[in-house]
């Protein structure tokens, strides 16, 4: 059953006890919450996720906890702690106020991915596909990686993910990871005003990257988890407000150099993940778009890519 | 080309050459290059880059460090050596009968030399290359024959 086949009373209790067990792309996240105010907008957000019962009770890759704060923290300005188990030391992250307990557990499961999925090349981008080919976005925060991502989740692309790219490092295809796409700042009422179809949840302010929110991800996503895409173009997004968009090419060593650094974990991955970025990058186009406005920026990511998925296609190479 | 993280390097000639010994042990000694079997290469346009598995570091190296790396993979070498070679059939050396009278080397071997030798120290820093002695001498091969 689905998160929205649950009443918010069931789901509740399940993550107040046993917890909720559900599948996140490759993963299975186990979550353990006592936090009011967080069940009714992860209802809504992760709507057409699976919630895993009989077989999966004993299963997870990741075991999350929010507690509420203690003793004093528990009545004066209240917090959340995030506690992943398996960690000697607590909390690799500092409490949030308590009415912030859903950006925690998206960064929260963030940290888990990050640091412990190391089994793929990890790469700080975001994923799109279609036509069974898949863009990537690398960038750094505010480079509009998510934004874009968003609008092109609400334009009939599939949504593979916002924040990483999972490069499976032998096949160099990627592993979808349709979550929720945390919007900040400006983006959420640019996302808003791009598609009546965006279901946004609600705003979360003052968090230390501003204000955020979350994009439900389309149904149709969440239910491609298991198609591994390989990728056919890579897009660096600069976003510079008012700027119109202008699209340029980019050589492949500037290409390697954008994945390499974009990496969470080249290095651990040594000798594959370097043979992995030569790989996805010797095949797919590279190219840098500067953009400020968003319809303007999704038209030319539609021209580049449909571009290089017919020059793939017509690659003998293939 | 640009490099803003630690893990990637950048070698190009035009860099201060920092912590060069003597001029005369750099130039004579031969260079040899750690650990072959852990070094990945891979060429994108004009780029060559170079995966050190052992420090998990990524270089980007130009065509003439590329050529080094390979010739010294081959055999040891001397800085004096790889000059003449490298750039022995190019215009500005030796063969552009430039040699001064006083058997300085000509303008075009000494920036040869120059640029070599830097770019060698500049291996040696980031741990790709390390001196392995002198080119043996005729008076020590004698020694070496005659000693019981």
């Amino acid at each position: 059953m689905r998160f929205q086949e649950w009443s918010v009373d069931d789901l509740t209790e399940c993550l107040r006890g046993d917890g909720l067990r559900w599948r996140s792309g490759p993963f299975i996240i186990h979550a353990i919450a006592d936090a009011p105010g967080l069940v009714e907008p992860m209802r809504r957000l992760y709507a057409y996720h699976e919630i895993l019962t009989t077989p999966y009770r004993d299963v997870a890759d990741f075991h999350l906890e929010l507690a509420r704060g203690q003793w004093l923290r528990r009545w004066f300005r209240p917090t959340i702690h995030f506690l992943p188990t398996g960690r000697a030391s607590g909390s690799p992250m500092a409490p949030f106020p308590l009415d912030h307990a859903l950006p925690l557990l998206e960064w929260g499961q963030n940290w888990c991915i990050a640091s412990r999925a190391n089994h793929y090349l990890m790469l700080h981008a975001g994923v799109v596909a279609k036509k069974g080919k898949a863009l990537l976005l690398p960038g750094t925060p505010g480079s509009g990686k998510s934004t874009l991502a968003a609008a092109l989740s609400l334009s009939g692309w599939q949504l593979l993910s916002d924040e990483f790219a999972l490069l499976h490092p032998y096949s160099g295809r990627l592993h979808p990871l349709a979550r929720p796409v945390a919007l900040k700042n400006e983006s959420i009422q640019a996302v808003r005003d791009f598609s009546n179809k965006a279901v946004i949840g609600p705003e979360f302010p003052k968090t230390r990257k501003g204000t955020v929110a979350h994009l439900r991800p389309p149904k149709e996503s969440v239910d491609l988890v298991d198609r591994v895409i390989d990728p056919v173009c890579v897009v660096r997004p600069v976003f510079k407000a008012a700027a119109p968009t202008t699209v340029q090419p980019l050589p492949k060593d500037n290409g390697f150099l954008i994945l390499a650094r974009n990496a969470f974990n080249f290095e651990m991955q040594g000798k594959r993940g370097f043979r992995a970025v030569e790989r996805v990058i010797g095949k797919c186009d590279s190219f840098e778009m500067v953009f400020g406005q968003l319809d303007e920026a999704v038209a030319a990511l539609e021209e580049i890519f449909a571009s290089s998925v017919k020059k793939d296609c017509g690659s003998p190479l293939r | 080309m640009q490099s803003t993280q630690n893990n990637h390097s950048n070698i190009d000639g035009d860099l201060d050459p920092g912590g060069v010994s003597s001029e005369a042990d750099v130039l004579t000694d031969r260079w040899s290059v750690a650990s072959p079997h852990l070094l990945h290469w891979t060429t994108l346009e004009d780029a060559h880059f170079l995966f050190d598995e052992r420090s998990g570091t990524t270089h980007i190296l130009n065509d003439i460090s590329r050529l080094i790396m390979e010739r010294l993979i081959e055999r040891p070498d001397s800085v004096m050596h790889l000059t003449h070679d490298l750039f022995g059939p190019f215009p500005l050396d030796l063969s552009q009968n430039k040699r001064v009278d006083d058997g300085k080397p000509s303008l075009g071997l000494y920036e040869a030399l120059s640029r070599v030798r830097l770019l060698m120290s500049h291996l040696d820093q980031l741990g790709l290359v390390h001196p392995v002695g002198m080119y043996p001498t005729p008076s020590s091969s004698e020694q070496a024959a005659t000693s019981p």
